[in-house]
């Protein structure tokens, strides 16, 4: 089984034993990829921990401790800390109620009503066992995809490439939660600010205004941390916090046999929901949760239950949410196309590793990509072991007030953007992306697309024009190829469902359940 | 989604959806401002493509959903925009076209060690930050419903971030961000937050300059130290 050797290379990058020279005692063999994968987690379980920080602040924030590590480690610690963000983010969305990001919503709605019921553990357990088994379903599904899709892409030409993440970003925008025209003006925002710059092919400045830090392009780390970080810390400081936190004991945490009879099945489907949403080249990964409890309410014999503290409610979407979590490293890893915001910031950390993503590292570096795929089996294995334990400490960390709170984040964040290239003007520049981030949140403007946009944009620009370069010039080179041409029209046909009412009302429904 | 509550407005207004009418204009003065800047960029043909093809393309589309997110405005309801939600962008917005005007005016040359516009930015933003200082002290409850607080004193403590992480270090540029960017909250405590900053500056120069060896300055008195 090839699938079983190539799991095999994987453990034993991960497992792979390295000399260190430790102070005081000496040179020790230490597994440095297991000891990132274990520091990842838990940082990233750290950080997501704080209300109102969800996994893209996460990821963003830490990136630069990554900076100075092997690309391999760097890598897997970042899969590491995303995990660990989107456990944290469940814990924080289950004990007061402020889901991190969207798809904690639905965890928030019974997870904090079972809290509410002294049941807080329970419901804590529940979460990390269901992600436990999604993650271990979706590694497997990842190692099985792997192989095929990586072959599919090798045959990808530019025009291919080219359509294929013209259909992501349709996706995204369809799967989209809220306004579709927003949304895509977004992505459009996104795409713009990818072209300021000097052009490849002239060398002339676009979109500079004169303005000399600008000739090099926006560095995608500077304005993730504005658009995200800062921005984020600019809308928590003006919404008067309620903390909701519940004041009842937290419980016994390993579920009843009775709580596991009621959540098997969920957990199953919600597995399945979640691996399959997280595939789609769209931002499927947050459909999932929400597809999920939709699931569960209309299959459960009492449906009343939700929203009142149903463990299905729980048990079900955090498998999704894991599930999917994981799936959207495919799309990543396979063919180098990031299919949302968090998979967008990967991409920018593997270019930063001077790793470009897409099918050439599964032949160039195949111990990187194994590795990556097994650390997320470690990683989630290590979030059920140290998590669940550490129960404690981190609903002490919810309580420190946030005045203390976003001080921090803003002296690791500005410190960690300053140490990329060692520039001050990045500091500043970040300062003015938060601003404009802050401000388009207010106009009701989601910036998740913008990112996406934004790292797809050099990648299509760059694809388009080799592509016309190929076909001498003709669009119709891209629109010639039978691959590049089904492509775009599976991305037409989608986007003029989206835009017909009926489909419209389905999605609408799918959140509306959940509110 | 907690950004878009609808309240029932009369029928009569003419604006049913403030926030997406300052959202699509918004949108159109990106697309207009690029174009502009744009202008000497070759745009060339489908066939050969010049630089200026896609950028421009995308200003047509922005624009497009700008004048579609107005257009729809004038017939759906949605929420309203609060001026308090941007009183900060057009505040600094403000400063920096003064700052622009006076800076062609005092002519070429440095001041210590800045661009004079952006010597006059800073001094300006320090003017401002000290009028909102003294009217926290006094307890103005107009500086929290301005939503002025947050934004100004964020930025603010990033900007002094930025001004002294090279010239003096880490030791002097991480406890201004916190103290500065500490003054954002409506509830922050003076006494607190010194002990903070000062924790979190220690913790961080252990981490990154230590633990992660980034090559950054810890401590910078010129001529006297350099750690």
């Amino acid at each position: 089984m090839d699938m079983l050797a190539n799991l095999g290379l994987g453990f034993s990058t991960v497992l792979n034993l390295v000399d260190i020279h430790v102070p005081l005692i000496g040179i020790v063999p230490l597994p440095m990829n297991i000891l990132l994968c274990f520091v990842g987690c838990l940082v990233g379980t750290l950080i997501g921990v704080l209300p109102g920080v969800g996994p893209i602040a996460t990821i963003t924030m830490l990136l630069p401790i990554t900076f100075g590590l092997p690309p391999t480690g760097a890598l897997i610690m970042l899969a590491g800390i995303y995990y660990g963000a989107q456990y944290g983010g469940s814990t924080t969305a289950i004990l007061v109620n402020i889901p991190g990001e969207a798809t904690s919503v639905v965890t928030a709605l019974d997870g904090h009503e079972m809290a509410k019921q002294g049941r807080a553990g329970t419901a804590l357990g529940i979460s990390a066992l269901g992600s436990f088994f999604a993650g271990c379903v979706a590694t497997l599904v990842i190692a099985a995809l792997a192989l095929p899709l990586t072959k599919m892409a090798l045959m990808f030409g530019p025009a291919e490439y080219f359509s294929l993440m013209v259909m992501g970003l349709v996706f995204a925008v369809v799967l989209a939660h809220g306004s579709l025209s927003k949304a895509m003006a977004m992505i459009f925002m996104g795409l713009l600010l990818s072209t300021v710059g000097t052009d490849l092919e002239t060398g002339q400045e676009r979109l500079t205004f004169g303005f000399a830090p600008l000739s090099d392009g926006i560095d995608f780390a500077v304005l993730a941390m504005g658009i995200f970080g800062f921005a984020e810390v600019l809308r928590n400081l003006g919404v008067d916090e309620k903390r909701d936190l519940v004041s009842k004991p937290i419980g016994r945490l390993l579920p009843s046999k009775a709580d596991l009879k009621q959540s098997a099945m969920p957990v199953m489907r919600g597995t399945i929901v979640g691996a399959i949403l997280g595939i789609l080249p769209g931002n499927g990964a947050v459909l999932g949760p929400f597809a999920s409890y939709s699931l569960e309410k209309r299959l459960a014999k009492n449906p009343s239950r939700f929203g009142r503290g149903a463990i299905e409610g729980v048990a079900g979407p955090e498998s999704a949410n894991n599930a999917g979590a994981q799936t959207s490293f495919i799309p990543l890893l396979t063919l180098g196309v990031p299919p949302n915001a968090v998979m967008a910031l990967m991409v920018g950390a593997m270019t930063i590793q001077g790793i470009i993503p897409g099918p050439q590292v599964m032949t160039k570096n195949p111990d990187l990509f194994w590795g990556m795929i097994t650390s997320m089996w470690i990683g989630n294995l290590m979030l059920l072991v140290i998590n669940l334990p550490m129960i404690g400490l981190w609903v002490r960390l919810l309580q420190v007030p946030y005045r203390l709170m976003f001080p921090t984040i803003l002296v690791f964040s500005c410190i960690g953007i300053y140490s990329i290239n060692n520039n001050p003007m990045d500091v500043v520049m970040t300062a003015g992306f938060a601003l404009a981030g802050y401000t388009f949140i207010k106009l009701g403007f989601e910036p998740a697309p913008l990112l996406l946009g934004f790292v797809l944009g050099k990648l299509m620009e760059d694809n388009l024009r080799r592509a016309l370069l190929m076909s001498r010039g003709s669009l119709l080179g891209v629109i010639e190829r039978p691959v590049s041409a089904a492509l775009l029209l599976i991305a037409l046909v989608v986007l003029v469902a989206a835009v017909l009412p009926s489909l419209r009302k389905g999605r609408d429904e799918i959140f509306a359940d959940a509110d | 989604m907690d950004n878009r509550y609808v309240s029932p407005r009369p029928a009569h207004t003419t604006i049913r959806d403030p926030q997406n009418f300052v959202a699509g204009l918004i949108l159109m003065g990106f697309a207009v401002v690029g174009w502009l800047s744009t202008s000497d960029l070759e745009v060339g043909t489908l066939f050969s493509m010049g630089p200026g093809l896609l950028p421009r393309f995308l200003m047509v589309c922005l624009a497009g959903f700008g004048v579609f997110l107005s257009g729809t405005a004038l017939v759906q309801d949605g929420p309203s925009v609060r001026l308090s939600d941007f009183s900060a962008i057009l505040a600094i917005a403000a400063l920096v076209a003064a700052a622009v005007a006076a800076g062609s005016l005092m002519g070429p040359g440095d001041v210590f060690g800045l661009a004079p516009f952006a010597f006059v930015f800073c001094v300006l933003y320090l003017a401002l930050m000290v009028g909102l200082v003294v009217l926290s002290v006094r307890r103005s409850t107009w500086l929290d419903r301005s939503g002025l607080r947050g934004p100004i004193f964020v930025v603010g403590g990033v900007l002094a971030f930025a001004l002294t992480v090279r010239s003096c270090g880490l030791f002097v540029a991480g406890p201004l961000l916190a103290l500065i960017s500490g003054a954002a909250a409506p509830d922050t405590r003076f006494g607190e937050l010194v002990i903070f900053a000062i924790a979190v500056t220690l913790l961080s120069v252990g981490l990154f300059k230590y633990v992660l060896q980034l090559p950054m300055p810890a401590l910078v008195i010129p001529g006297v130290i350099y750690l």
